[in-house]
């Protein structure tokens, strides 16, 4: 059962360890769906008022956690025969015949069940609801539709990303106002510029995959064209917290000098050839640099939100 | 016996002998199995501990209730205390409108 897959005729043949289990379950996304997740539970408790018991509240942070590692291996079941044609993912375990296709596929299912299951008794039926839906969204929606189908493919399925904050803020609460859709948004309108400033880097590698991401299929000026425009959308919308008090001083300044940043990333990208056949070297490091600045963008600004609301450095713009 | 496997010589494969390195590996998935199995017991034994212990089935006095929000209604009757199960048989409410001693 566990006797590497029939992928093993292109990389040597070795045995699983729990590393590539670990591998399996996408750790440096779990990260970021994590921290987001605490991020929407820390202000709903902020903000509402309503305490969460902290054993409760570590164990739906987990079953989230658990939930965005059962997406990952779905999505890494579905996706190996590309994965093992690109070379950023060949190395993932299931085309390196560690992990066979089969034990990655009912991982994820088993781990799926287990995530809702837990959120349900930790928290109520809408976060676990919620939760089973951000799986399905990637694992089914995302992965096996949207990916291979349309290069508005990282646009609509970054919704599956988006969707922590908003299970994070029903755990503690049983619902989910707009200030909880708000921060589904900040992520929506983040993922596009992050992911296709990383695809005008490895438009090749998708091309090979057959992967119709917007470089591809429209070009690396058109993907350009559309990283601003996301950028100059999520620059605002990253502010509304401000507007509707769930955002103080302390987010609203960094929010906006980030915000800032990013624009003035997203328009030397615009104005760079990063992505096109003759893209100098500085072009292409301008997007790697984007590419990493995102990262850290969402990581700041989720931050500086827990921050104050769990610091008690909340203090709204205009005293509201 | 050695007829019996001259007969069936060439038609069953010998049986499959794990190398140590496979052996190794499932070993160390089956304890990290075994670990995940135990770890969501706990869990699931923590969540029901919570749950029980902060259950208004698990309170001395029934007579809380709660409103729409979950948020704990205190409707004791007058002159019982939170920590009575029940009101004693004999308990007579407080009527208000009647003066207390030492009141015109």
């Amino acid at each position: 059962m566990t006797e590497p897959s029939a992928t093993s005729d292109m990389a040597p043949k070795r045995y699983a360890t729990a590393g590539d289990y670990v591998q399996l379950l996408k750790p440096r996304i779990m990260m970021l769906v994590v921290f987001t997740a605490i991020a929407g539970l820390v202000a709903a408790v902020g903000v509402t008022g309503v305490l969460i018991n902290p054993v409760m509240a570590a164990i739906a942070t987990l079953a989230i956690a658990l939930g965005s590692g059962a997406a990952g291996a779905i999505n890494m079941w579905y996706d190996a025969d590309i994965d093992q044609i690109m070379t950023r993912t060949s190395t993932r375990p299931i085309p390196s015949g560690a992990v066979p296709k089969e034990e990655a596929l009912a991982m994820g299912l088993i781990m799926s069940g287990v995530s809702v299951l837990l959120m349900w008794l930790a928290s109520n039926w809408l976060a676990a609801a919620l939760l089973a839906f951000s799986i399905f969204y990637y694992g089914v929606i995302y992965t096996m539709w949207l990916k291979r189908s349309t290069p508005q493919n990282i646009v609509i399925g970054g919704g599956a990303g988006a969707f922590p904050p908003v299970i994070g803020w029903a755990a503690v609460t049983g619902n989910t106002p707009v200030d909880a859709w708000i921060l589904f948004a900040i992520i929506f309108f983040w993922t596009p510029p992050h992911f296709w400033a990383l695809s005008l880097l490895a438009h090749g590698e998708y091309e090979k995959a057959g992967v119709p991401m917007l470089p591809v299929t429209h070009g690396a000026k058109a993907t350009r064209n559309q990283i601003l425009l996301y950028t100059i959308l999520l620059v605002p919308i990253a502010l509304l917290p401000v507007a509707t008090g769930l955002g103080g001083w302390i987010y609203g300044l960094v929010t906006l000098a980030l915000g800032l940043v990013f624009l003035a990333y997203a328009v030397r990208v615009w104005r760079s050839k990063a992505g096109d056949a003759g893209a100098s070297a500085a072009d292409m490091k301008l997007a790697r640099g984007m590419f990493f600045f995102s990262i850290l963008y969402l990581f700041l600004v989720f931050a500086a939100l827990i921050v104050e609301h769990a610091a008690g450095l909340h203090f709204p713009v205009g005293g509201a | 016996m050695s007829d019996e496997k001259e007969r069936y010589a060439g038609e069953f494969t010998d049986a499959y002998t794990p190398q140590e390195a496979e052996l190794r590996a499932r070993k160390s998935r089956n304890l990290w199995l075994g670990l995940a199995l135990a770890g969501f017991v706990i869990l699931v034994g923590v969540v029901t501990f919570i749950r029980l212990s902060s259950s208004d089935l698990s309170q001395s006095g029934f007579y809380y209730s709660v409103d729409d929000k979950g948020e704990r209604i205190n409707d004791l009757p007058e002159g019982m205390t939170p920590d009575q199960a029940a009101p004693p048989p004999n308990l007579t409410p407080i009527d208000e409108t009647q003066p207390e001693e030492g009141e015109p």
